[in-house]
This record gives C-alpha cells, sequence and structure tokens, in this order.
C-alpha cells in the first residue's frame, strides 16, 4: 500500500512539497488506517525503516535504531486487534539522545557517552509506551545540546531535508529532520532557549516548547536545569497537540512539574472567546529580525486576523534584547555544573577529554564565571535580566491573548560555513525569551524566502497550550 | 570558525578558554543595565516532601547500569581514579 505519507519518491526533497498540502496526513487519519486495519503497525515501522535505510545516509538523523522495533510493532498490533490499544497505538516516534530510553543508546551525540545504554525510561518514555506509541530509534542532536544548527554532533553533522546544505537548525536536529523526511511519524525534542522550535523552523516542520513544569524532565540528560523543556514535533499541529496531551503533567520525580487539574484548560471558554482573540506584534522583536521574514510572518498574521475578524495590538516588550545575553551566563553556569557527573567513573568517559569546542567553551566558561560570581555580574545579572523579561510578558498578556514573531531572525547558513559564537547565539534571539518567561511557544510552517524555510513562533501566557493549538491551525489553514 | 565536531587541541583549548571569557564578559557588560531592580525569582512549593509510589523495582535497571562502568570488579564499579587505583 503506497500511503500519501509516504508517497514522495525516494531522495526527491523538493521545496514545494514541504509547503503545500497534499503531502500531508493528519495524524488522526493515520491513527484510524491503523486501528481499522488498513494498515497494520507493523507495516508502518517496516515503511520507515525501509525509507531510512535507503534515505537516512544523507541525512544522518538517526543515531540508534531500536533493534527490537519489529517484535514490539507485532505485539501493538495484536494489542489492536484485541481492542486494547492506546492513543498512540502503531505510531513511531523517534528520540533525541538526551532522553533516557530503556535498553538504547543515549550518547547525547558525544563520544562521552557514545558507550552509554539507558537502564531506564524518561517520564516521558513511560507515558508514551503506555499509550503503546513505538521508539524508533534515537536521534542526531549537537553534543549534550550545545548547539543552534546541528553541526556540534560528534556523530557527524545532520543534514537538512528541506533544504540540502544548509543548516537544520539546533539542538534537536535529528528530530526535526527525521519528522521532515518522513523517516517516523512524530518526535520528542527538547528545548532550553529554542533547541525545538529552532529546527522546527529550519525544516519546515511544527514543534512546540511547553510551559515550564507542564512535562517531567524526569530521566532528561540536562542542559540548563532552569530552562529545559521536553516538546514533541509534528508535520501537523494535530500531530504536536495529541503527544504534548500524552507527555504533560505531574510527575514526583520532578519537583518543577505542576498538577494539570489546578490549571483547567478550558476548551469550552477558548470557543466562547474565539471571536476576540487579540494578537500582539511587538517592534522589539522586529528589530532583532531580517526585515524580510519580519514582512512574510507580519502579512500572515494579517491574513489570519482578517478571516478570524482579530483584534491586532502591538505590544512593548523591552528587555527582550537582553535575552541572549541573561540566557548564555545561565545556560554556561548550569551546563558546567550538570557535567560534573561526567567524570568517567560510574559511565562513560571524561568529559573535558574527549568533547568537542561548542561543549567545551561552556564548561570553561561556566567554570570562570562560576569562580568569579562573587560580585554577580554574571550569573545573578542574568537571573535578574530573566526576572525583568519575565515580567515584560505577564504584562503583554494583560493586553493580548498571542503573541506572534519570526521563529528565526535570520536565514541559515551552509553546513561548515565559518561563522563566530556570537552569530550562533543569535540564531535564538526569538526563542530564548519564552524559556525565560517560562510560557509555551510553537513554530508552525510559515512560507518560504527563496527555497528557505520560515517559521511562525507564536507564545501564549503559561499553561494556555490550548489557545497556541487553535490559533496555530489557522496559520496552518493557509498552507 | 567553523562548529563541526573535532578534538580539541592543548591550544586549541587555551583560545576557547579567553573567548568563553571574553564572551561572558561582553554579556555581563549588556546586563549592568539591569542594575538593582529587584525581580522576585522564586519557585513556591507548597508541598515539602514527595509521594512514594508503589512502583515495582525493574530487576534489569542493575544489570544494565553495572554494564555502563567502565571498571568493575564483580558487583563493584571501580569508581576510583589516580592514587587508589595505583595502589591496586
Amino acid at each position: 500500500m503506497i500511503l500519501s505519507w509516504l508517497k514522495r519518491e525516494n531522495g526527491n526533497f523538493k521545496n514545494e512539497d514541504f509547503w503545500h498540502k497534499g503531502d500531508y496526513m493528519s495524524i488522526h487519519e493515520k491513527i484510524k488506517q491503523i486501528k481499522s486495519g488498513e494498515l497494520t503497525a507493523e507495516l508502518n515501522m517496516r515503511n520507515f525503516l525501509e525509507k531510512i535505510r535507503k534515505e537516512d545516509k544523507k541525512i544522518n538523523s538517526f543515531i540508534y535504531l531500536n533493534p527490537n522495533v519489529i517484535a514490539e510493532a507485532k505485539a501493538i498490533d495484536k494489542k489492536i486487534k484485541d481492542g486494547k490499544a492506546g492513543k498512540l497505538a502503531g505510531l513511531a516516534i523517534a528520540v533525541k539522545s538526551n532522553i533516557n530510553v530503556s535498553g538504547m543508546m543515549v550518547s547525547c551525540a558525544s563520544k562521552t557517552l557514545e558507550d552509554y545504554y539507558a537502564p531506564f525510561d524518561a517520564n516521558v518514555i513511560k507515558k508514551i509506551k503506555e499509550e503503546d506509541g513505538i521508539i524508533i530509534g534515537m536521534t542526531n542532536m549537537d553534543e549534550f545540546a550545545c548547539g543552534s544548527s546541528g553541526e556540534t554532533s560528534a556523530f557527524k553533522p545532520t543534514h537538512n531535508p528541506a533544504v540540502l546544505g544548509k543548516i537544520p537548525g539546533g539542538s534537536s536536529s535529528g528530530s526535526a529532520a527525521a519528522v521532515s523526511a518522513d523517516f517516523c511519524d512524530l518526535a520528542l525534542g527538547s528545548d532550553t532557549g529554542g533547541s525545538i522550535r529552532n529546527p522546527a523552523s529550519h525544516c519546515n516542520v511544527v514543534g512546540l516548547k511547553p510551559t515550564y513544569g507542564s512535562v517531567s524532565r524526569y530521566g532528561l540528560i540536562d542542559l540548563s536545569m532552569s530552562l529545559d523543556q521536553i516538546g514533541p514535533f509534528s508535520k501537523t499541529v494535530d500531530g504536536v497537540e495529541l503527544l504534548y496531551s500524552i507527555i504533560k503533567g505531574k510527575d514526583e520525580n520532578d519537583a518543577t512539574t505542576k498538577d494539570f487539574r489546578s490549571f483547567k484548560q478550558n476548551k469550552e471558554s477558548i470557543k466562547q472567546n474565539w471571536k476576540s482573540v487579540t494578537i500582539g506584534l511587538s517592534h522589539d522583536f522586529e528589530k532583532l529580525c531580517n526585515k524580510e521574514i519580519y514582512n512574510l510572518i507580519k502579512k500572515k498574521v494579517e491574513i489570519i486576523a482578517n478571516k478570524n475578524k482579530w483584534k491586532i495590538e502591538h505590544i512593548q516588550l523591552e528587555n527582550i534584547d537582553l535575552a541572549v545575553q541573561a540566557y548564555y551566563p545561565l545556560c554556561y553556569v548550569e551546563f558546567f555544573s550538570a557535567t560534573r557527573r561526567f567524570d568517567g567513573r560510574k559511565y562513560g568517559k571524561r568529559i573535558e577529554e574527549v568533547c568537542g569546542p561548542e561543549v567545551l567553551r561552556r564548561i570553561l566558561g561556566g567554570s570562570e564565571i562560576s569562580k568569579a560570581e562573587y560580585k554577580g555580574l554574571y550569573y545573578r545579572n542574568a537571573l535578574k535580566a530573566k526576572g525583568l523579561i519575565k515580567r515584560d510578558f505577564e504584562n503583554a498578556f494583560k493586553r493580548v491573548d498571542i503573541i506572534i514573531c519570526p521563529t528565526i531572525p535570520k536565514l541559515p547558513h551552509d553546513i561548515g560555513e565559518s561563522i563566530t559564537p556570537e552569530e550562533m547565539y543569535s540564531y535564538d534571539a526569538m526563542t530564548i525569551p519564552a524559556n525565560l518567561a517560562e510560557i509555551p511557544a510553537i513554530s508552525v510552517p510559515a512560507g518560504m524566502i527563496g527555497e528557505i524555510p520560515i517559521g511562525m513562533q507564536l507564545m501564549s501566557d503559561k499553561f494556555n497550550e490550548d489557545l497556541l493549538f487553535n490559533v496555530a491551525k489557522e496559520v496552518e489553514k493557509l498552507r | 570558525m567553523d562548529f563541526l565536531w573535532h578534538l580539541v587541541s592543548e591550544e586549541e583549548r587555551e583560545n576557547i578558554k579567553k573567548e568563553a571569557k571574553r564572551i561572558m564578559d561582553s554579556f555581563a557588560k549588556a546586563l549592568a543595565k539591569v542594575g538593582n531592580e529587584r525581580v522576585d525569582e522564586s519557585i513556591i512549593r507548597t508541598e515539602q516532601t514527595r509521594k512514594e509510589t508503589n512502583a515495582e523495582c525493574d530487576e534489569s535497571f542493575r544489570k544494565m547500569f553495572m554494564n555502563n562502568a567502565p571498571e568493575k570488579d564483580d558487583d563493584f564499579i571501580l569508581a576510583e581514579k589516580g592514587k587508589w587505583k595505583l595502589q591496586k
């Protein structure tokens, strides 16, 4: 059976294919096919494995494939026949290599952990397995999530299926590329300063960074624990919405998670207030962004606002120009602290002896500024700036429901091209603010500049993901 | 410079250290403008204890954990380096 999901010819990564509707199957349609028996879980896995075998040599999105995937699919098929299958039954889910999946290689794309096999399941994996999702493999990424381009992996860079030769974005490069290239149904990534939304934008797929505290990080190998969140990738908003609904919720093993029952996502009230949605645009984002990219996004916002009779308001976010400068001291210090366990004793190798330049820069930088912190010049001031940015967003959400801007402020560079660390860090100028403010944000494909996909970022107030999904679906309809 | 992964030489290591400090100093300069403005930054917890679940112990955990250890002696991970290791 040839699925429309897989209908592109092998290796034919034409950009039009990624933009126009018709190449997409909603995740619910796929689930329907599997549950009706039109497509078995086993055939679904075999189709993906065949495609990966043929095409992943040039994308390099997977580091490790699940050797038991067919046996697991057969067991799910039996559950489907018995009418006992869960919500993700038979779907292939790719997982970033910094999330523990029992028995699989969780290398963080590093030499440090290249021999490390996870002895337990992260909370999110446990939930996916409970709903009969199948982990197809572990994806490539920037080494220890240190990077915004997908280039810093010790297993060679990930390539961008949407525009070969250009960076796929990072750090969840392999997860975004695997979804983009149709190597899986859904994927998981982690987002500390944009590591889900950034590659989602470059690879022309949908990616969500949930509210801080909505998804358990138990079993995530952390980059910066005060900012990290695990989130989903899909080709469509409904796929992201589905996977998020499975992985969210309080976990006793992650003290930052909250009980969702106290944050009622009232779908009914969203429906009732649908006509009074107010979109926020900000010149403070516009100042940080390439003009052509910003104008494309602004035009799309005007189209959806006109269509739905929504109001557009201009808001001030006066401290977001400090986001990058606040983020990196926090990240350097917390990453330095997190890596002290990689001393080569209990597992892996000593990190400083086998890591690449970007990981070493963050370890050495984190060590230096930790020693110099007595004046509060780095971490303490960064925390203050984080607080100010958070306050800016809290004030903005008193006036508007959704804030929209481009996901990435500039066009991607070629893989292997020479740029400065500051230029690399500036890729995340639009995504970092959501991490600092602890709010949810989603990147949705919004168009092309030449051959380059452009993502639109939508942000809402904390725990208001349902509104994000509904508005993002309006953007999706413009395809 | 490109961002492709490679092992770092001693000379490059020194340069990276200096560069990291330079970047952090330039960021600190920008952050100095936040001045003494006080911002509340805290996590408020209403519960101070963790609820224990009745989850069963995974029997394979110990075996998999031991398999990851670079050096072990029967049922023990040899976690010390340097002096103690030399004595052995």
